[in-house]
């Protein structure tokens, strides 16, 4: 019995989480996009905060190293965006803030949220052109919930409570531009 | 030294920690209430600032088993400084604990005064009354849509966008015709900023493929609502219609103020309780890290104020176990400092005092052992007796003298010493009543009838004071002047027989010659009787004379000093020789008993020979004629001195010496016998002192007279013998 309690509790614990399936770096010319699968699995706790008017900070971190055998790998390109999910209760409706361009969108529940954040499609890439397209990198794709964006009481909650407890195993993968 | 004076002082390390703590709290603090910048280093500092607590909890900690550790050993200081921390972390503890649970109390409370039924009842009309409004708004303009979607609907494909721009009356609006693929086929707005018409998201398309016109209100990028209405045309669902609306700014102001209002009611709500955790946290933290850092600052300055007690318990210790050397060291000013000043300077002196002391003692011990010496090679008997009698101390020639082993009755009475040794009773009797008599210096001579005879002693006595005056006992002074009483009336001997020599032996013959004349010269004339009485007259004169001069010659023999030769004797053979010489027919019987294997002695074997032959001749004239006489002579060795000696003893069956000669019987002169010169003994007495000997009467003898020679042994003997 507590064998099974354990193991339902391990099972719910991999039930949350931030997961990414796939991802890929393309170029066409001089500019490089970014695609990725990702499967959201926000915690209660996360959802019902969103809905009580505290917005989440989703942080994607993007990193291309060039592996190298005599030391460590260098570090060619790193990418952070910021993303804010918002509720408005007036409208009903959930938002979808890029915090770097300030690209809004709204939706009308929080599942065509996740169902749109799940789908990440040709997101430029900066400083893309020193990828040299003889040499094979090492991608690194990690998406977060970021604590220290949320308001400073909950913080702490945040960091200890395993009802927040997000997992975000990072995708790292080999690519060729 | 160089290392001591590069760190800084204990004070400044103090204040700059304290200031570090009360900046960091004072961050911490300032991040809680406000989300500004601050709000960012939050964490960082709640992370520090645990940190923090760790590192003074470890610091204390270590502090703290210090102490244990000292009390365990018992350390000078450590119960003193155990004592003071728990007496100041008491009260560090019980003030701050009492503001800790009022402010708990107070946060708890305050928090919840925040939050009211009535004002959560009133933001979420307000919302309500705002959601009403603009659903009024919504319905009507999703109609208005609706409409302008049918008249559209009857419109051909081809005049769409003339048709479009023709029913949109509204200035504000902005329409768009799609089709199911996103592909624009008419737009048109107000707003020309916006090029590419912002298509709806796909769930909205989801709903209106199924038939269901939608409308919503949304937020703008620049913060401003606009109502978003679509709609499929009718007849022709594969194109849709999107009419965006925007909201009259007054309307949308009062909109977001109510909207932004019940936000941020909503999140105060929802953290309530995290926001009660977080200042909690805080203040704990705060409460921590203050006392910690108290306990930490008292440990380190009751430190510094115990360690010139500390000291003073070493210094303390160090005294008791004799170190008088030890100096403390004076770090600071104060009154503490000035007792470890005034305890060095306290040790100086005792230091002094000791050396002193030691001084003094080696000085008198010094003097004391300059004055065993003394004593000790004194030919007098120096005994001290403290005033019950007891003996304190006696030296060598006491034991000498006395004939008694004082060393062992030290301390004793003296009653003890005579119960051992009875000889001295008559002697501590005599001297006793001036031992206790008055307290003045006295003198006494006296005779001692000691193991080897007769002794004559001349005591002297001085009673001790001690420093009030008082006795404390006395001092007794006893020469033995045998010897020298003897010496002084053999010399008186000697003189008298020189003089007599001299004074009479002289006239001597003149008398016998002119006897003999007066005889030759009247013989002739004087006939009968006459003639009778001058030949009896002058034979008297002459045989008178005669011996006279024989008694002067032997006292001439007496007086005269002799020439000894000494060289080692077999006392034995010498006595069986001499018996020899005295046949049964003479009237003596001997006795002799002598010791096989007797060492030599040392001696002039013609003088011993004369001593043997006078003490023979001493009994024979006193054994009465006619009686049988018998006479012993035993040898033997005597090891009851040191060195060893032989003793040679000559008794008699003759009548004994009487009691008053006894003392005297060896002076020339003094005899009991009606025959011989008065001589024998006393030259006897003399050659054996020249040869080193003694010789004394035996007075428990009672069967007639019984002499003891004592001979000093060869040296040959006595090496042999060691």
């Amino acid at each position: 019995m507590a064998f099974l309690f354990w193991l339902s509790s391990g099972l719910s614990a991999e039930d949350y989480g931030i997961f990414i399936h796939e991802a890929n770096l393309t170029k066409r010319g001089e500019q490089a996009f970014l695609s990725a699968d990702v499967e959201y699995r926000f915690t209660p706790a996360a959802i019902d905060a969103l809905e009580h008017g505290i917005a989440l900070t989703l942080v994607l971190q993007f990193t291309v190293h060039r592996e190298r055998a005599y030391w460590f790998n260098e570090t060619v390109i790193t990418e952070r965006r910021n993303i804010e999910l918002r509720y408005h209760p007036l409208a009903k409706s959930f938002q979808i803030a890029d915090l770097d361009s300030g690209a809004v969108q709204s939706f009308a529940s929080f599942a065509a949220v996740t169902d749109t954040l799940s789908r990440i499609r040709g997101w430029p890439i900066q400083n893309a052109e020193s990828l040299d397209s003889r040499q094979t990198y090492l991608g690194r794709l990690e998406l977060i919930l970021d604590i220290e964006a949320l308001p400073l009481p909950l913080r702490a909650e945040a960091y200890i409570s395993p009802d927040w407890r997000l997992p975000h195993p990072p995708f790292e993968w080999h690519l060729t531009p | 030294m160089a290392f001591n004076s590069l760190k800084p002082p204990l004070t400044v390390s103090i204040v700059a920690l304290f200031l570090a703590i009360v900046g960091s709290l004072h961050l911490m603090s300032s991040a809680t209430q406000d989300a500004s910048r601050l709000g960012q280093m939050y964490s960082g500092l709640v992370l520090i600032n645990g940190l923090a607590s760790l590192l003074l909890l470890g610091l204390v900690g270590v502090n703290i088993y210090w102490l244990i550790r000292q009390l365990r050993k018992n350390v000078a200081g450590s119960y003193l400084t155990a004592r003071m921390i728990f007496l100041f972390s008491l009260l560090t503890l019980a003030p701050a604990s009492i503001v800790f649970y009022y402010s708990m109390q107070f946060l708890d409370r305050s928090i919840d005064s925040w939050f009211d039924v009535k004002i959560d009842h009133a933001m979420e009309d307000a919302l309500q009354l705002g959601q009403t409004a603009l659903d009024e708004r919504m319905r009507n303009l999703l109609k208005e849509t609706e409409h302008t979607a049918e008249l559209l609907g009857t419109s051909p494909v081809s005049l769409l966008t003339v048709r479009l721009n023709e029913l949109n009356q509204n200035d504000d609006a902005d329409m768009t015709l799609f089709t199911r693929q996103g592909q624009i086929i008419a737009f048109n707005g107000a707003d020309t900023g916006s090029i590419s018409p912002d298509l709806p998201e796909i769930g909205i398309m989801v709903q209106v493929r199924q038939g269901k016109p939608y409308v919503g209100l949304e937020t703008t990028e620049h913060g401003s609502m606009q109502i978003r209405a679509v709609v499929s045309l009718i007849g022709d669902d594969a194109i849709f219609l999107q009419a965006i609306y925007p909201i009259p700014q007054r309307l949308a102001a009062l909109a977001d103020t109510v909207e932004s209002a019940h936000l941020h009611y909503k999140e105060l709500t929802f953290l309530r309780k995290s926001l009660k955790t977080t200042f909690i946290l805080t203040l704990s933290l705060v409460l921590l890290l203050s006392l910690l850092a108290a306990i930490w600052a008292a440990f380190l300055s009751i430190r510094r104020i115990v360690e010139p007690v500390r000291l003073l318990a070493i210094g303390t210790r160090a005294i008791a176990e004799g170190d008088y050397e030890k100096r403390l060291p004076v770090r600071d000013r104060g009154e503490l400092a000035f007792l470890v000043q005034s305890f060095n300077t306290m040790t100086g002196k005792i230091a002094q005092a000791r050396d002193e002391a030691h001084r003094s003692k080696l000085e008198v011990e010094r003097q004391h052992a300059y004055l065993e010496t003394v004593l000790t090679n004194l030919s007098s008997a120096v005994l001290s007796l403290d005033p019950s009698l007891n003996v304190l101390t006696a030296n060598q020639a006491a034991d000498n003298i006395l004939h008694a082993d004082f060393q062992q009755y030290l301390g004793w009475p003296l009653a003890v010493l005579t119960g051992a040794y009875p000889h001295l009773a008559e002697l501590m009797d005599k001297l006793e009543p001036h031992i206790k008599g008055p307290a003045k210096h006295w003198q006494e001579e006296t005779t001692l009838q000691g193991p080897s005879g007769r002794q004559e002693l001349f005591c002297r006595g001085t009673p001790l004071f001690g420093a009030g005056d008082e006795r404390v006992g006395a001092v007794l002074v006893i020469d033995d002047v045998t010897t020298l009483i003897q010496a002084q009336r053999s010399t008186a001997w000697s003189e008298v027989a020189r003089r007599l020599a001299h004074e009479i032996k002289n006239p001597l013959t003149p008398i016998q010659l002119s006897a003999e004349r007066l005889r030759h010269k009247l013989a002739k004339t004087l006939e009968g009787q006459d003639l009778e009485v001058l030949e009896k007259s002058t034979r008297t004169i002459v045989q008178q004379v005669e011996a006279m001069k024989s008694m002067v010659n032997a006292f001439g023999e007496y007086a005269k000093p002799t020439i000894t030769q000494t060289r080692p004797v077999a006392i034995n053979t010498l006595i069986e020789e001499v018996v020899a010489l005295y046949p049964p027919p003479s009237g003596l019987d001997f006795e002799l008993s002598l010791a096989p294997e007797l060492p030599r002695t040392q001696a002039d074997p013609v003088k011993l020979r004369q001593v043997v032959h006078n003490l023979i001749k001493n009994a024979q004239e006193a054994i009465p004629s006619g009686q049988s006489g018998r006479m012993s002579i035993s040898t033997r060795l005597n090891d009851d001195v040191a060195p060893s000696q032989i003793e040679l003893r000559v008794s008699d069956n003759g009548p004994g010496i009487p009691a008053d000669q006894t003392d005297r019987i060896f002076e020339p002169y003094v005899t009991s016998k009606t025959k011989g010169t008065g001589l024998g003994l006393a030259i006897v007495k003399r050659i054996i002192e020249e040869l080193g000997g003694s010789i004394r009467l035996d007075t428990t003898y009672r069967d007639g007279a019984s002499f003891i020679l004592q001979l000093p042994l060869a040296p040959d003997t006595l090496t042999s013998e060691r």
